[in-house]
């Protein structure tokens, strides 16, 4: 019969029967053992069933029929027809066997269900990690015995696992590993070098699988091959070994199941040593949702500090009005009580029928208690408002207790979440020995790796993006770095290179250091290939100290080594280390002592997802800077920067910096250079290096969740490192300080685009809210951004801290503390805002008041109430004809 | 129907009859789009419609002198004009970053690619938004247009290949930037008019990854 069943079907069927065989096994338990339960044998009878009925839909007629014998026989086991002896058990078994059989090898592998996945991958890498150690410890003195007991045990769980959640390959070479273990142990023999090697081989392609690599042909290839030097390992050794795949052992590890029934031990799963620790296992992907909520929260908490601070705001004003309306009422009451008021011209001045009433006025009583009455009514109401105020005071000083509280709780779960992401340096060690180990061998060299500091923790992706760059360098130290064997000897060197990796905390960085006992980097080489390339003239390689062309080796297409190697292969080089350590915002340093050796440095940011800022304005954009980078910020004159050698140097408490000018290095348009007061530097500390960063105005430290910029950008922004969202709800850009201790670019200067699309602003000031209130929406609903000032003085307050100059500014002329004139003034008065066009909209249609208003440089004079289309087109006139900020 | 479904149907402005007339408000465009809609709705149950499948939208927009097309399924939903975050050493179609609810996203100009200046934001409140789905990214984009539209079924039998000269809306030529015609799939003729089918996805993908 033909077979229709497509390949994807038949695959899944494989993969779901492969799941069901270890369960019936389990079910059944060992043969000879003692009966199984009866919920056991329930399962066992279901899942025969399930592939009875399935593998007779995918036509596998045979592999049916099985099933279905077998489903009889425990039928009448479980109806109590038939007694579960030794021969029924061995029965049932040889049919799993035989439904197994059935099953093509490549299928065994493919089903493992996606969640315990996660978990068992993790959980091999763990024992392949204890593993590891065993070996290096057996290959310093291949004598001890201690070692192999402690590889079998972690090899033993893997093999049971893998072979309850069909991962076949793993258990076959688990398995083997075992075998070999076995032998090694019962022999007493020190272990041989080719011996080592297998189990190192062995290992390292346990790694491979456990890892999810794809099968692919090499993959295979060297799993047959080691395979092959197993079976060829473990025949001539005894004979009694290779019975260890018909029989059960019976030696100390007698325990160990046989190749055709792997049944696990019951403690197995739930007894892995490591598990003695109380921990859980949590999916990095839930655990990121969670980072990511808490960063939310954050930024709504930001919102939220933003509302409190405007109730603050309305409690002021409402304050302020309620003491006017009681001062008011009480004045009114007492006047008419003392009759400095009389009540019939309050009336007269009042009442629509003044005339009518005035004959009568003296003798009118109802109309003198009516307003009394009211008078009183008002003081009462304004003193039943105080109250309320008061109440409504006590609630906001609540509100605002509990936003204190809020925030200090949430920077606090936030840590501990950030903490919990974290796992320890360590985990990368078996990686880092194995790529040491397989280099050294290829190109012949002995090289001993030793880890300090693998208890660090870092966080886990940060972890994960490290791995290659430093297996990168790892390959390059045992490639490049340390020298043959006859360098060595002629150096007086001993003849095993040394290669050190120490992790270590300092402040919020980590740093991992990578250091070589090699030659070191070869200037002379160096220099060559700097002339050759065109990155250097001649005269400046010539003059260049080594330490300044150190760094060279980081850029593109830069090789000392004279020939390609196949190991590090010359192709990609440091330049593509340097990048991914900068896409994780850290920094990338080299130092090298001829003869002595080479020593890379990587410098890691802190937690990635919530950071503190410093905002600041720079070519009318706003900028953060982490402030993990910042040393401190002061404020710089003229006087204080040179320029040498065309860079700008600023020189601050006694040191020289290089300084740059923020929005030329990251390619804004320019800042205006006619600002004669002092402007705000930044001084940042990025390892051992110190700059300045110059900018146009300091807006103060925020709280902001930055998502890393190569999520939204392919192609990397130098300078820039991610992008945040802050509590108003803007974009901002973060920059990357790392990135500033390297040169930019050239062609960045180039890619600079005019800014466009930006929204209008407008300053509006005035001393009614109500006004302010109005005339924001009027000018939301019209495109523009607005700013808002209670009067003269709030308005120079909010633009000190605005990020850029607004647009246009709409003053009113009475108000408190500094008024429109004076504000107009003072505007006009300073540089910066010459240029900010200000229409006066005011009351006061007085002829001189407008002629006043012109002398002090108004651009236009409105008076209240306002036509709304009017108001529009001179706003839009004003903004038209100013000129374009000044170059 | 899903959320973004509705959204974008909600924003399907359904104003063939309103090309030449002044800035619309959204509100007049979705009020237009709910007739437009109800229309559609009544046509899809009239009895000389045999076909059971709703026919494939586009919605049409114009950028410089050239009336553009894109299919409904490539949107999400038209936007006014956000508030905009200038990226140095960006692409220069890049215009920006915005936060659209939370998220940020790569906002480009369509009007860029052309030779004139593009209206600036503030004097044509018409401008808008269109944020096109971008699956590669795992994140919307995006486009600013000059006006949309409306909403019309799209005729695939009609589509003939794409042309290098537009007949603009006053009826003269346009000329098609070079940087834009890779993302022109087709041409029709909408109200007498011609159109250009633009991948608008394509376009966002393409445009972000030189950045």
């Amino acid at each position: 019969m033909v077979r229709r069943v497509s390949k994807e079907v038949l695959d899944g069927f494989f993969s779901e029967v492969s799941s069901y065989l270890p369960r019936i096994r389990n079910s059944l338990g060992g043969v000879g053992s003692s009966p199984p339960a009866i919920d056991a044998l329930e399962e066992a009878y279901r899942l025969m069933h399930s592939i009875k009925g399935t593998a007779s839909m995918v036509d596998l007629q045979e592999m049916s029929r099985v099933a279905g014998s077998a489903e009889e026989v425990l039928d009448e086991v479980l109806n109590g027809k038939r007694p579960f002896d030794a021969k029924t058990g061995a029965d049932l078994l040889a049919a799993t066997d035989s439904i197994g059989a059935q099953i093509p090898q490549q299928a065994s592998m493919t089903y493992v269900d996606p969640e315990l996945a996660a978990t068992i991958t993790e959980e091999f890498q763990g024992y392949l990690e204890i593993i590891g150690v065993q070996l290096r410890l057996l290959e310093s003195d291949q004598t001890q015995i201690e070692p192999l007991a402690k590889i079998k045990r972690p090899l033993h769980t893997m093999k049971g696992t893998a072979g309850i959640v069909g991962m076949g390959e793993v258990s076959q070479l688990t398995h083997r590993m075992e075998d070999l273990l076995t032998d090694l142990d019962q022999q007493g023999l020190p272990v041989s070098d080719l011996e080592l090697q297998l189990l190192f081989q062995a290992t390292d392609l346990l790694f491979d699988l456990v890892g999810g690599e794809p099968i692919t042909e090499a993959l295979t290839a060297q799993l047959e091959a080691t395979h092959q030097a197993f079976t060829e390992k473990l025949r001539p050794t005894s004979a009694t070994l290779s019975s260890a795949f018909e029989e059960p052992t019976h030696t100390p590890a007698a325990e160990a199941p046989t190749a055709s029934s792997p049944a696990p031990e019951p403690q197995l799963i739930s007894e892995p040593h490591s598990r003695s620790e109380s921990i859980l296992r949590v999916r990095a992907d839930r655990l990121d949702g969670v980072l990511r909520l808490m960063g939310d929260v954050t930024l709504q908490r930001s919102g939220f500090d933003r509302q409190v601070a405007r109730l603050n705001e309305l409690r002021g004003e409402l304050r302020l009005n309620l003491r006017r309306l009681g001062r008011m009422a009480r004045q009114l009451t007492t006047e008419l009580d003392t009759g400095g008021l009389p009540a019939s011209a309050a009336v007269a001045s009042t009442a629509s029928h003044a005339q009518a009433a005035s004959e009568f006025d003296s003798l009118e009583m109802d109309r003198y208690t009516q307003l009394n009455l009211l008078a009183r009514q008002l003081e009462e109401a304004a003193t039943d408002s105080a109250a309320v105020g008061s109440g409504f005071e006590s609630l906001a000083r609540e509100v605002e207790g509990f936003q204190t509280r809020m925030g200090v709780l949430t920077r606090d779960i936030q840590e501990q979440l950030t903490q919990l992401r974290t796992v320890r340096f360590s985990t990368l060690n078996s990686r880092l020995h194995r790529t040491v180990r397989v280099t050294a061998e290829k190109r012949d060299k002995a090289v001993a790796l030793s880890i300090e500091g693998g208890e660090i923790e870092l966080d886990k992706n940060v972890l994960e993006e490290i791995a290659e760059p430093m297996l990168h360098l790892l390959r390059n130290a045992v490639d490049h770095g340390i020298e043959p064997l006859q360098a060595r000897r002629a150096a007086g060197k001993s003849d095993h290179g040394t290669i050190k990796i120490q992790v270590a905390h300092q402040g919020t960085e980590a740093t991992i250091r990578v250091r070589d006992d090699g030659a070191g980097l070869d200037i002379e080489s160096l220099r060559r290939t700097a002339t050759k390339l065109g990155v250097l003239t001649a005269e400046e390689a010539e003059s260049a100290t080594p330490e300044a062309l150190h760094p060279l080796i980081f850029h593109r297409g830069f090789s000392t080594a004279r020939e390609v190697s196949e190991v590090s292969g010359r192709g990609i080089g440091l330049d593509v280390v340097s990048t991914s350590i900068a896409q994780l915002r850290g920094l990338l340093e080299i130092e090298s002592e001829p003869g002595i050796g080479t020593t890379f440095t990587i410098r890691l940011p802190g937690s990635q997802s919530v950071l503190r800022v410093l905002l600041f304005a720079t070519g009318g954009e706003t900028l953060a800077v982490p402030l993990t980078a910042i040393d401190r910020v002061e404020s710089v004159t003229a006087d204080d920067l040179e320029t040498v050698n065309g860079h700008r140097r600023l020189t601050t408490m006694g040191e020289s910096l290089r300084a740059l000018e923020t929005g030329e290095i990251l390619g804004m348009p320019q800042r205006k250079q006619d600002d004669p007061s002092g402007l705000p530097a930044i001084i940042l500390e990025l390892g051992s290096k110190r700059l300045a960063l110059l900018t146009e105005r300091i807006l103060g430290v925020q709280e902001v969740v930055a998502r890393p910029l190569s999520e939204v950008f392919s192609r990397r922004l130098f300078g820039l490192g991610g992008a945040a969202l802050t509590g108003d709800g803007r974009v901002v850009l973060v920059l990357n300080p790392n990135d500033l201790a390297h040169e930019p670019p050239a062609a960045t200067s180039s890619l600079t685009a005019p800014t466009r699309a930006r929204k209008p602003e407008v300053l509006i000031v005035d001393d009614s809210l109500s006004v302010r209130q109005i005339l924001s929406r009027l000018m939301e609903r019209h495109g523009w951004r607005t700013l808002v000032a209670r009067n003269g003085k709030d308005a120079l307050e909010v633009l000190g801290r605005a990020p850029r100059i607004p647009d246009i500014a709409i003053v009113d002329l009475e108000m408190p503390e500094i008024d429109g004139f004076e504000l107009t003034r003072a505007l006009k008065a300073q540089a910066i805002y010459r240029q900010m066009p200000i229409v006066i909209l005011t009351t006061r249609a007085a002829e001189k008041h407008r002629r006043k208003a012109f002398e002090l440089g108004a651009s236009d004079y409105l008076i209240k109430p306002y036509h709304e289309e009017t108001l529009l087109e001179t706003l839009r006139r004003a903004t038209d004809v100013s000129p374009e900020t000044p170059a | 129907m899903s959320q973004e479904r509705i959204q974008a149907t909600e924003e399907r402005t359904g104003v063939d009859h309103d090309i030449a007339g002044a800035p619309l408000p959204l509100e007049a465009l979705v009020r237009l789009l709910d007739s437009e809609i109800a229309a559609v709705e009544l046509n899809e149950q009239g009895p000389d419609d045999a076909e059971i499948s709703t026919p494939e939208l586009i919605i049409r927009f114009s950028v410089g002198e050239i009336v553009f097309a894109v299919t409904a399924d490539q949107m999400v939903e038209i936007e006014s004009v956000p508030a905009l975050t200038f990226v140095p050493q960006a692409a220069p179609a890049v215009c920006g970053l915005a936060n659209l609810r939370g998220e940020i996203i790569v906002v480009l100009d369509l009007a860029r690619h052309f030779d004139q200046d593009g209206p600036s934001i503030g004097d044509s409140t018409s401008r808008r938004m269109i944020v096109v789905r971008n699956a590669c990214l795992g994140r919307p984009s995006g486009v600013l247009v000059d006006r949309v539209f409306g909403i019309g079924p799209l005729d695939r039998d009609q589509l003939s290949p794409p042309r290098q000269v537009w007949a603009s809306p006053d009826q003269t030529g346009a000329v098609l930037p070079k940087s834009l015609a890779p993302f022109v799939t087709g041409s029709l003729t909408v109200a007498e008019q011609d159109v250009a089918l633009i991948d608008l996805g394509a376009y966002a993908r393409s445009t972000e990854a030189e950045t």
